[in-house]
């Protein structure tokens, strides 16, 4: 069938060819030496050659899909396919393949998914629901939205598009950008990306690149994605709080139209999970190309897992054979840690024994991308030629896991713990904490020791505790999270019974109570469980229903332009940086922008003073402050701004010289903030949450200066002690009057914090009926 | 560890997990759910699906995950607690030690080996060999479900064989092709096949095996370790055979091996072998050992010179 067409398809060039002036033979000659293989003598039309654009204006749009003229929909075959990817010329955009596309096309061909394109298609024109399986490596991110693309013909399909979801944002623009090269389109036209704060598309695009987060976004105002023809959900097994809300909601929608395709694509064997879910949908797996990976485990349980795996890494630098080694641990602080004492060990180890240089690199979330670069340069080269080898060791958390691939890794060492998200509804907590991985985590990171070469794998426990101790699979994020802002999201989807809707994994049933009583507190959800106007707007921002609430009734306490500052603010990463080796010069810097009053304030400031900087790189490090988290912050704030400009939400300031300049900002944040609030134990030391009667220490990084008994938190921190970090003073009857909802005393168990919103109760009684009698 | 451990005094609040909010049904939260249909105790979503009976669902949708609070360094398994026959800071006075025993030559050797001692065993990390990690299994996977849908064949034709005879055609066409591309898949060249890879698992062993007399690092294999107790075994016996005869050789020789695994689990907390064969563990070994130390320091003069900083 597919050489008929071929056969077609030349007829008709040469057709095309003989119509054309013959002065232009010469340029075709020239024009034929850029494609690679001679199976395509005489195809190229002149009137292709984007030289000679101008002279043929009514024929490039009449006949602007050459290559896949003959193609019908859902009808195609791999080996269409790929004559079309074979040139000379470009099918979406008609102009002539650079050399680079050729070079990189050999490379796609090779990959493992090239070798099964077929059989997906086949899958894929059976099924409207498909289940994807193949490891990192195995080209599926970039390859199968092209295979999709290739069949699915959006030209001629109204020009829906094909949407492929990330987790991650970095991903998706990174992997936009490769697509654009590959298809040698220029990024944002035909090949583009959506992300939060970030759209790269134009009217061109056919193939877009997005979080999952945008894509629920997008959903929210179109319930049955019409702009789409196909929705390839991409790292599913990650399960993110976006990915799963996806799933279901497309469960419903492919009832709906059956001309949507939807594939899921997942890099670990819970496949089959998947599979269950959209109805027993068929699976298509294409294995990885990851070599053997021997796996050790100590004889008996480590008592101390850094020092451990501190060791472990020496020794597999004294012993083993050339190839770097990456360490898993859990955050920030432990990594530089290990990095530090594995510099200091390896110095000894150089000076007594014969052993080549090792370079340690620590990874982790909050590096600056130049920092995270880094862990790709070259191991470093042994002192001497021929001596023993130098090698790199990347201490990295767990985003080396699966999202970042690092080559040259033959040696993995996990201690088999991460930092995990874990949501209390009880206590209202979401915290990161410690805890063990799962077997599958423990097996993909085993994995990345046979990226390049057959690896070892160390881990710090025994067999047994692999076997007994770790669970399954990691938790999904919905297990694990505040669902506030996810069931603001699927009111806004139309979904009204939460009940019964189709979770892959349906949240614990205390969660769900949670957050849809906060909704009812913020007043976006009504006492029936509708969405009410301000539920509406809040849903409109990217943001925590609480920071959405603040923001939209600032206007009322007329800060909103600050209050917008401190939204973007509290949504960026920490913005002070407070090195172990000059932690007393960073909180000399640290002071000079405190307030009183307490830490949004203190944030504040050092955005105003941020903002009146002519060199703010200079500035912020010599202040101690992140760059980066300040410019993504005002980054941000802009955004923002453009959506309240769009809801017509009013930017007001009061007058910096008044007294209520700071009063006002005070109040606003509890407009947002009243369920976070905690009062001063009367006796000793510490605060106790209203309502929620937990006891808690303010953090001591705060700029607080005052004995203040009442506060405003924004983050309630669990480690050893219970911590509340970035606080604000505020005044006990102003909750009165902003949140009279949520402070209604008569529902308060018995304590302390009821006697004392009693007193202060008869007290502004008390003053009211004094300015009375006056 | 007795009286002179630091005392952690932790105070509990009066409300910790805050029961007052858990145990109250009159919240708008708890009212919305019953509303719409939510049983107090059941999990929410569509818990009439088939993918929901197919068990896939854990138990943290019910319950909300728990994570107890880490607040320590042990590694996972490790219960904590201190091991009372661990006696910490000796390993300085092993040269001493030594030589007041009487092993002057081993001592001496064991400075020479130090430098080797300093790549193989200074880290004391020792590692049991475990599977093999192949790709992504991605034959298994395909093995299990063919295996599911067998099963779910077999109950389909069981239930379903009168009713719907249409749409079990249509299901099994689907299947036969499903089936087809699985076998493809199966065929595509993965990764090495299984009896390759066990090839090269027994050569990895026979040259642990070689390798056995220099201290095996991160790589000894449980086929090694095995090895090796047998060899200590070996000794055991040899040293029961002798043992009416040369009663002092015998103590000799049990210091010996005393020693030289001192000198093995120098630094390691984790790598203690319960194989050997001491009869006297703990505080009492410790001891003994060092009432015999103590009796042969009166002998040596060497030592005694050592003890008494006199310089011969």
């Amino acid at each position: 069938m597919s050489t008929t067409t071929e056969d077609r398809k030349r007829k008709k060039a040469q057709e095309r060819d003989s119509q054309n002036d013959n002065s232009t033979k010469r340029q075709r000659g020239e024009a034929a030496s850029h494609t690679p293989s001679g199976n395509i003598k005489s195809v190229i039309d002149p009137s292709k050659n984007p030289y000679l654009a101008h002279m043929y204006p009514a024929q490039e749009n009449e006949d602007a899909w050459g290559p896949l003229a003959e193609f019908k929909r859902h009808n195609t075959t791999a080996k269409m396919a790929n004559n079309a990817e074979d040139g000379p010329s470009n099918p979406f955009n008609n102009k002539l393949l650079s050399d680079r596309y050729f070079s990189i096309l050999e490379g796609r061909r090779g990959l493992p998914v090239a070798a099964q394109r077929n059989e997906f298609l086949n899958m894929f024109h059976k099924s409207q629901v498909m289940v994807f399986v193949g490891e990192t490596g195995s080209g599926k991110t970039t390859q199968i939205p092209q295979y999709v693309l290739f069949d699915d013909l959006p030209h001629l399909n109204g020009y829906k598009h094909i949407a492929c979801t990330q987790p991650r944002r970095v991903a998706a623009m990174s992997v936009a950008k490769r697509v654009a090269d590959e298809m040698d389109v220029e990024l944002g036209q035909e090949v583009g990306y959506s992300i939060r704060f970030e759209d790269k598309t134009s009217p061109k695009t056919i193939l877009k690149y997005m979080t999952d987060g945008m894509l629920l976004r997008e959903a929210m105002h179109d319930h049955d994605l019409k702009r789409y023809s196909c929705i390839i959900l991409d790292e599913a097994h990650e399960r993110t709080l976006a990915t799963d809300i996806l799933m279901g909601l497309l469960k419903n929608v492919a009832e709906r139209r059956p001309d949507l395709k939807i594939i899921i694509m997942s890099a670990t064997l819970d496949a089959q999970k998947f599979q269950h879910y959209f109805n027993d949908a068929p699976l298509l797996a294409v294995p990885g190309r990851t070599h053997p990976v021997e796996i050790y485990y100590t004889p008996e349980p480590e008592r101390d897992y850094l020092e451990a795996a501190i060791r472990t890494v020496l020794q597999i630098h004294a012993t083993e054979p050339a190839g770097d080694i990456l360490l898993f641990l859990t955050g920030e602080e432990e990594i530089e840690d290990a990095c530090r004492k594995i510099n200091a060990e390896v110095d000894l180890l150089i000076r007594e024994a014969d052993v080549g240089p090792l370079k340690s690199y620590a990874l982790y979330g909050t590096l600056s991308p130049q920092q995270q670069q880094r862990i790709f340069d070259p191991a470093p080269p042994p002192f001497k030629p021929g001596g023993a080898p130098g090698r790199k060791v990347v201490v990295s958390t767990n985003i080396a896991e699966t999202s970042l691939t690092i080559d040259g890794i033959v040696y993995v060492v996990d201690p088999g713990f991460s930092k995990q998200k874990v949501y209390n509804p009880r206590i209202r907590v979401e915290s990161l904490l410690v805890s063990p991985i799962s077997k599958a985590s423990a097996q993909q990171r085993a994995g990345r020791a046979g990226r390049t070469r057959p690896g070892k794998c160390f881990r710090l426990y025994t067999e047994s505790a692999f076997k007994k101790e770790l669970i399954e699979q990691t938790y999904p994020e919905i297990l694990r999270s505040n669902l506030a802002n996810t069931v603001l999201e699927l009111k806004k989807l139309g979904i009204d019974d939460l009940v019964h809707f189709d979770f892959m994994d349906p949240p614990a049933p205390e969660t769900m109570m949670r957050a849809l009583e906060e909704l009812n507190y913020l007043a976006c959800l009504d006492d029936d469980g509708n969405l009410t106007i301000l539920g509406k707007l809040a849903a409109e921002f990217p943001l925590d229903p609480a920071l959405a609430v603040m923001l939209i009734s600032s206007p009322e306490f007329h800060c909103s332009n600050e209050i917008l500052s401190l939204t973007a603010l509290l949504s960026v990463p920490q913005l002070f940086v407070r090195p172990l080796n000059n932690r007393q010069r960073a909180d000399e810097m640290k002071r000079l922008f405190a307030h009183e009053d307490g830490d949004h304030l203190t944030m504040l400031n050092v955005y105003h003073a941020f903002k009146t900087e002519k060199n703010p790189q200079a500035w912020c490090r010599e202040h101690f402050l992140s760059y980066r988290a300040l410019q993504s912050a005002d980054n941000v704030r802009g955004q923002l701004q453009r959506i309240m400009e769009r809801l017509e939400i009013s930017l007001v300031s009061t007058e910096f010289t008044q007294k209520s300049y700071y009063e006002n900002i005070r109040k606003a944040l509890i407009s947002g903030f009243f369920m976070q609030v905690a009062m001063k134990n009367p006796t000793g030391k510490g605060y106790t949450t209203v309502k929620d009667n937990q006891d808690v220490l303010v953090h001591p990084s705060t700029a607080l200066a005052k004995e203040a008994s009442w506060l405003v938190y924004n983050e309630f921190v669990l480690t050893t002690k219970n911590f509340i970090r970035t606080v604000t003073h505020i005044r006990p009857e102003w909750l009165l009057d902003i949140a009279p909802g949520y402070y209604d005393v008569s529902t308060f168990p018995k304590g302390l914090v009821k006697t004392e919103l009693e007193k202060t109760m008869d007290k502004e009684r008390k003053k009211k009926a004094i300015s009375r009698r006056r | 560890m007795g009286l002179a451990a630091p005392r952690n005094r932790t105070k509990i609040p009066a409300d910790p997990r805050n029961t007052h909010w858990a145990t109250n049904t009159t919240n708008f939260g708890h009212r919305l759910l019953t509303a719409h249909g939510w049983i107090p105790g059941s999990t929410l979503g569509d818990t009439t699906s088939s993918y929901y009976a197919s068990g896939h669902i854990s138990e943290a949708s019910s319950t909300g995950v728990k994570i107890t609070l880490k607040g320590n360094n042990l590694g996972i398994g490790c219960k904590g607690g201190i091991k009372d026959d661990e006696c910490t800071g000796l390993d300085i006075f092993q040269d001493l030690l030594g030589r007041l025993n009487g092993k002057e030559e081993e001592v001496e050797e064991r400075v020479q080996k130090r430098k080797m001692e300093l790549i193989t065993g200074r880290y004391g990390m020792k590692f049991v060999r475990g599977e093999m990690y192949v790709s992504s299994d991605v034959d298994t996977l395909i093995e299990n479900v063919r295996k599911a849908k067998e099963e779910k064949a077999e109950i389909a034709k069981e239930t379903e064989r009168e009713e719907r005879r249409r749409k079990k055609k249509e299901r099994k066409a689907a299947k036969a092709s499903k089936v087809e591309q699985e076998d493809q898949a199966e065929e595509s060249p993965a990764s090495p096949p299984a009896q390759e890879l066990s090839k090269m698992e027994k050569k990895e062993k026979k040259k642990d095996k070689k390798s056995e007399s220099s201290t095996p690092a991160p790589t000894s294999s449980s086929s090694d370790s095995e090895s090796k107790s047998k060899k200590r075994k070996r000794t055991d016996d040899d040293s029961k055979k002798s043992r009416r005869s040369k009663k002092d050789k015998k103590e000799k020789k049990d210091k010996k091996k005393r020693s030289k695994e001192s000198s093995e689990t120098e630094t390691p907390p984790s790598a203690s072998d319960t194989s050997t064969p001491t009869v006297l563990t703990g505080r009492h070994a410790i001891r003994h050992r060092y009432i015999a130390a103590k009796r042969s320091a009166v002998m040596d003069t060497k030592a005694l010179n050592e003890i008494f900083m006199i310089k011969a």
